[in-house]
């Protein structure tokens, strides 16, 4: 879920919606691919909240998501590399047991909610149902390879992974939902990249126009008046994957105008009687600071074989043969038009102030 | 309050040159100055700028006194000027948070209303700075046939040149064609070959998009080099010029 700094972040101005894709074209950008793949599973389904399935019963919407959304962002002229979550911190084990209650009982209400025909609310409890398997994530990193497209093994959140690789260099933004990305140290957060489009809102014949947003961190510092430390210190109020429940009664707002005052989060936890904290801050601020992150990658995108994905998507997961080698076409296209050859763009012949 | 207007004998070249741009781009810019009247706008991923300028002299009638940048959604202006035609007389009348656009044909004036858009946030494109070896003067219906004859072949336009001689050919993974285009033929008006053997590729839909007003125009003066940005400039009469910088590709 990560540390909910969407209010905060809306209220000082730092978000800069992205009007379109091309915005980003020859840019390398790092994506969260848990965090993806999930979006993909919640979203891509049937009416009633089925998931796509193959003959064999085994759920296919995250290849689904994988493949057709790649091969969008490719065509827009972005180079994605995808980073997977390694062993998750400690700390996190009460959040991903969180997770895990909250899954199973999604799935309950769910089932009663397709036996009484209330098909718009099982969908929607359908969507937090989904659960990545590790024969799923290899599946998932099987067709990456195939179409060509590089992916990064994180020894531990692939957040701070893809942050990492921004500050080296390597990535030019970090793509995922989670704030958290911001708190790695990430230079750009791109959010709603996997997501972006036409999106039915639950329970309504309502649709939005979803578009991907940008935020820098500089420029979210500067404006909030605070240090990285600080607006760590800020998510440690809020609550964050290592410490799920935060401080009660301390919101965004409230948490900033705490850590601005008394400069840190223990500073202002001893100027405020009768609060107590039952984690380790200490721990979670460490973890935020100094992930283990790895430099044994490499970023190298190649010609997609024909051959593999379709094995893979058709003939494994029963794909229409026809869909995919439109698709495929798509894709040939868009790696020999902006990955193998890529336009330099005018910037470096803008004229100097 | 009318706050400007001005009256421009020949709707058409509009309509091609708004087409054109909102092949590649959502909005652009409109500079209204004393002396001339700007249509500038750069597609998202900087690969391509395109810079329309009429004097005051091209208009019938121009009334600008001060300097004022409006935003054009070339879309919405595109849907109305998609009518006009050749001889069309264009009257543009800018209002607080109007613009109106009448078209006269024989006498029938048409008035098309649409919203102006905020002027709050209008962000600057940035003016290129390049010195090229290589020019070459061409005329536009010539230049539009040679890039006719080679733009279904591929995706890739590659222009290389020798002393004399401007080659236009088309590449992709099925073949190659090619056109050449020589003073010696009487095809080029004017060469300058500074880097003989200079090639550089450019996307080719980038130049399919302004193939109309290649066509209309009276001359293509285009500047090019090794890796830079092709520079096309179409000069129109009345003195209006077309400005159109598309970006290289590389390996």
């Amino acid at each position: 879920m990560g540390v909910n700094l969407k209010d905060l972040l809306e209220d000082y101005g730092v978000i800069k919606q992205v009007n379109d894709l091309k915005e980003l074209k020859g840019k390398v950008i790092a994506i969260d691919a848990y965090n993806a793949l999930y979006q993909f599973l919640a979203a891509i389904r049937q009416p009633d909240g089925t998931p796509l399935m193959d003959s064999k019963g085994r759920i296919t919407s995250h290849l689904s998501g994988l493949f057709y959304r790649t091969i969008n962002l490719m065509e827009d002229g972005l180079k994605p590399v995808y980073v997977f979550d390694g062993k998750p911190p400690e700390l996190k084990a009460k959040e991903l047991a969180e997770r895990t209650q909250f899954r199973e009982e999604a799935l309950k209400k769910y089932e009663k909610a397709v036996s009484e025909g209330r098909l718009d609310e099982a969908r929607k409890y359908a969507q937090a149902t989904g659960k990545l398997t590790t024969d799923m994530v290899k599946a998932s990193k099987d067709l990456l390879k195939a179409m060509g497209v590089p992916y990064v093994e994180a020894p531990s959140e692939g957040e701070a992974q893809a942050a990492y690789m921004t500050r080296k260099g390597d990535a030019w933004a970090s793509a995922s939902q989670d704030y958290d990305s911001l708190l790695f140290n990430t230079v750009r957060l791109i959010r709603n990249l996997t997501i972006s489009g036409k999106r039915k809102l639950p329970g309504k014949e309502v649709y939005v126009e979803i578009k991907p947003e940008l935020i820098e961190l500089e420029s979210l510092l500067r404006e909030l008046g605070v240090t990285r430390e600080q607006l760590i210190d800020i998510a440690i109020f809020i609550g964050t994957d290592y410490n799920p429940d935060g401080v009660k009664g301390v919101g965004p707002k409230t948490a900033l105008k705490l850590v601005k005052t008394y400069g840190s989060f223990e500073k202002a936890i001893k100027a405020l009687p009768g609060v107590k904290v039952d984690f380790n801050y200490e721990e979670v601020r460490r973890i935020f600071l100094n992930p283990p992150v790895t430099d044994a990658y490499v970023l190298n995108w190649s010609e997609p074989d024909v051959t593999k994905v379709t094995e893979l998507l058709v003939e494994e997961y029963d794909f229409s043969k026809e869909r995919v080698e439109n698709a495929l076409e798509r894709l040939k296209k868009a790696y020999r038009e902006n990955i193998r050859t890529s336009v330099k763009g005018l910037d470096m012949w803008f004229k100097k102030k | 309050m009318l706050d400007l207007s001005f009256t421009s004998p020949d709707a058409s070249i509009w309509r091609y040159v708004v087409s054109s741009a909102g092949k590649f781009v959502e909005v652009g810019l409109m500079i209204l100055r004393p002396e001339e009247l700007i249509i500038k706008a750069m597609d998202p991923s900087r690969t391509a700028l395109i810079e329309f300028i009429m004097p005051k002299e091209s208009f019938e009638e121009y009334n600008v006194s001060e300097e004022r940048t409006i935003q054009l959604n070339f879309e919405e202006l595109g849907k109305v000027l998609r009518s006009a035609e050749k001889d069309d007389r264009l009257t543009v009348e800018l209002e607080a948070a109007t613009i109106k656009i009448g078209f006269e044909r024989r006498g029938i004036v048409r008035t098309f209303t649409l919203p102006l858009h905020t002027e709050a946030g209008l962000e600057e494109i940035p003016e290129l700075n390049i010195e090229y070896a290589n020019m070459f003067k061409v005329r536009g219906e010539i230049f539009y046939d040679a890039l006719s004859s080679i733009e279904d072949m591929g995706d890739v336009l590659k222009i290389g040149g020798d002393k004399n001689v401007l080659k236009l050919s088309s590449v992709s993974d099925l073949g190659e064609a090619e056109v050449e285009l020589s003073l010696e033929k009487g095809v080029l008006e004017e060469a300058e070959v500074g880097n003989p053997g200079f090639t550089s590729s450019y996307t080719m839909e980038f130049f399919t998009y302004v193939k109309r007003p290649i066509k209309a125009a009276e001359y293509v003066i285009l500047r090019v080099d090794t890796d830079l940005p092709a520079f096309l400039e179409l000069t129109y009469p009345q003195g209006s010029k077309l400005k159109y910088y598309v970006a290289p590709r590389t390996e």
